[in-house]
């Protein structure tokens, strides 16, 4: 095979590999497990995710407001 | 007793001696950049020595800064982060200090052999074979205890701030084997296995990436834990950080011959560059959006907490140089902008704005958690100190903008008959009030770090063994 159609290639694999990457990411089933990654920085700190979790409470409860 | 507990525990100790030497190692490099910068200003304070010669100073400076301050801070908070996140602790004490002995060692070597004049004469690869195997053998055991930790977390996910300091681990050792591989002539000197414009380019992968890697990966993984644990926040998108994280790596690795515009590098590869360092500025600017949104309905915070202050001011100097250097990737900027006063302070503007901003604001957030104690001996002080690296930072960058301007344009003016307008001793005498100004920003910056010394000093003081202990304690609570 031609080395430019192998480069063309390449560029066509990232794209694809990219737009997976956005389709993966942005499936509403990864949500609960992102919600879950994106509490470990306080996870170990009681009282951190104890302060955490209150104020997401009250984020969500406030947005189920009409 | 301390071994008895030691599964139930982190392993603090190495985290400590990091975060200390992070700080005596940001004030002398700091103050050798002060130093050197001073010798541009009065050049008789080369002593007429070569071991004190700009030349031989200048690389010592880059090394300690880069490597020895940015290095420790890497080291210290990634062991902080991956077992905070990972609840679990490192997989091994005798690795994670043989890092810690390893690497000041290296530091130590470069000390001593930089200004004895000892170089591969690569920027940023100066260290000569004997010392840069011994950083090879110290990186392959940062890889195996960071990812070994890893492997044995007690948690289900893998937190992004891991992925940076892992995408950073794993490209800073490919890029310092290949760029160093070379044959030795003598027990200090070696001879590069490639040649001409190969050289120039597999140098240039390896600097560029140095920056991509090392000063901007490994430090947004920094950003992702302690900006929003500061904060009390968790990340504005944890979806847009993975975005981010596979965009950085993917793109950050092609911009390397923009450092090699107009010279033999090929054009084509020249191009390239250049355009890959344009769309690296998406990614860049995605990551820096990330860490300032997270503040989002909580900015009052910054006014009482100058911790995030440092926090979040390393993030608005990180987008600006990230504006700023697929900018001057251009090929027409660079052509006015290349070997020019421009390049060193778009360099500074992410060292001391970016690197080590985050790096003293992460210190600040980290010593009194590792000592127990509930914060900082003075908040005055670090608010104090915020200031000085504030104001050092922006004067020292106005300076060299201004320098690397007129200097472009005083060595590219020509006359009606071709020749050149200027000497460029006529351009050197104009930059030298830009010198000035950059040495005193550059003074004004390094001298918060002797207040931030102190403040850790006491901070340390007022702490006991028992507390200290008791702080290093897994405590596993709420999510996994």
């Amino acid at each position: 095979m031609d080395i430019q159609t192998i480069r063309g290639l390449g560029t066509v694999v990232v794209m694809v590999a990219f737009i997976g990457l956005a389709l993966w990411v942005f499936n509403s089933r990864r949500k609960p497990d992102f919600d879950e990654a994106t509490l470990l920085p306080f996870a170990d700190d009681p009282e951190a995710i104890a302060r955490v979790e209150r104020q997401q409470q009250e984020k969500n409860s406030r947005r189920n407001q009409p | 007793m301390q071994r008895a507990l030691s599964p139930n525990v982190y392993n603090y100790t190495v985290v400590r001696q990091f975060a200390i030497m992070t700080v005596v190692w940001g004030i002398v490099g700091m103050g050798l950049g002060v130093f050197i910068a001073s010798q541009l200003v009065w050049p008789e304070l080369n002593f007429d020595l070569p071991w004190t010669s700009f030349g031989r100073l200048r690389p010592l400076h880059t090394n300690l800064v880069i490597f020895a301050f940015g290095g420790c801070a890497l080291f210290g908070t990634s062991y902080y982060v991956v077992q905070r996140t990972c609840q679990v602790r490192l997989v091994s004490d005798g690795l994670a200090a043989f890092t810690f002995w390893g690497w000041q060692a290296m530091i130590i070597g470069a000390i001593v052999s930089l200004p004895l004049g000892y170089t591969t004469t690569k920027e940023y690869a100066e260290l000569e074979w004997p010392i840069a195997i011994l950083l090879a053998a110290v990186w392959v055991a940062y890889a195996v205890v960071f990812f070994g930790t890893i492997v044995k977390r007690n948690t289900k996910h893998i937190y992004v701030g891991n992925w940076f300091y892992g995408a950073f681990i794993v490209v800073t050792l490919m890029l310092h084997v290949v760029n160093h591989i070379s044959l030795p002539v003598s027990l200090f000197k070696s001879y590069s296995a490639y040649s001409g414009a190969t050289d120039a380019m597999i140098q240039w992968w390896y600097g560029h990436n140095a920056v991509g890697f090392f000063l901007t990966t490994g430090f947004l993984g920094m950003m992702y834990y302690f900006v929003p644990k500061q904060a009390e926040r968790p990340i504005y998108s944890y979806r847009l950080s993975i975005v981010h994280f596979w965009a950085l790596i993917t793109l950050y690795i092609w911009a390397g011959p923009h450092h090699l515009h107009y010279t033999a590098l090929p054009d084509w590869a020249q191009s390239l560059g250049m355009v890959m360092s344009i769309i690296l500025l998406a990614p860049s600017w995605g990551g820096m959006i990330n860490g300032m949104m997270t503040l989002s309905g909580a900015w009052h915070k910054l006014r009482t907490d100058p911790i995030l202050r440092f926090l979040v001011v390393s993030l608005a100097f990180y987008g600006m140089s990230t504006f700023e250097g697929p900018m001057m990737a251009i090929k027409t900027v660079n052509s006015l902008s290349h070997y020019t006063d421009w390049t060193i302070g778009h360099v500074h503007a992410g060292a001391l704005g970016w690197v080590a901003m985050i790096t003293i604001g992460a210190t600040y957030h980290m010593i009194p958690r590792l000592y127990g104690r509930p914060q900082m001996h003075s908040v005055a002080l670090i608010n104090a100190h915020f200031w000085l690296a504030t104001s050092g930072t922006v004067l020292y960058i106005v300076a060299m903008w201004i320098n690397g301007i007129t200097q472009g344009l005083m060595w590219r003016a020509i006359n009606e008959d071709g020749t050149l307008t200027y000497s460029f001793v006529e351009a050197l005498q104009a930059s030298h009030p830009g010198y000035v100004v950059r040495m005193i920003g550059g003074a004004i910056f390094a001298s918060g770090m002797p207040l931030m010394a102190w403040n850790v000093w006491r901070t340390i003081r007022a702490a006991d063994r028992q507390g200290a202990h008791a702080a290093a304690r897994i405590a596993v609570v709420g999510a996994q």
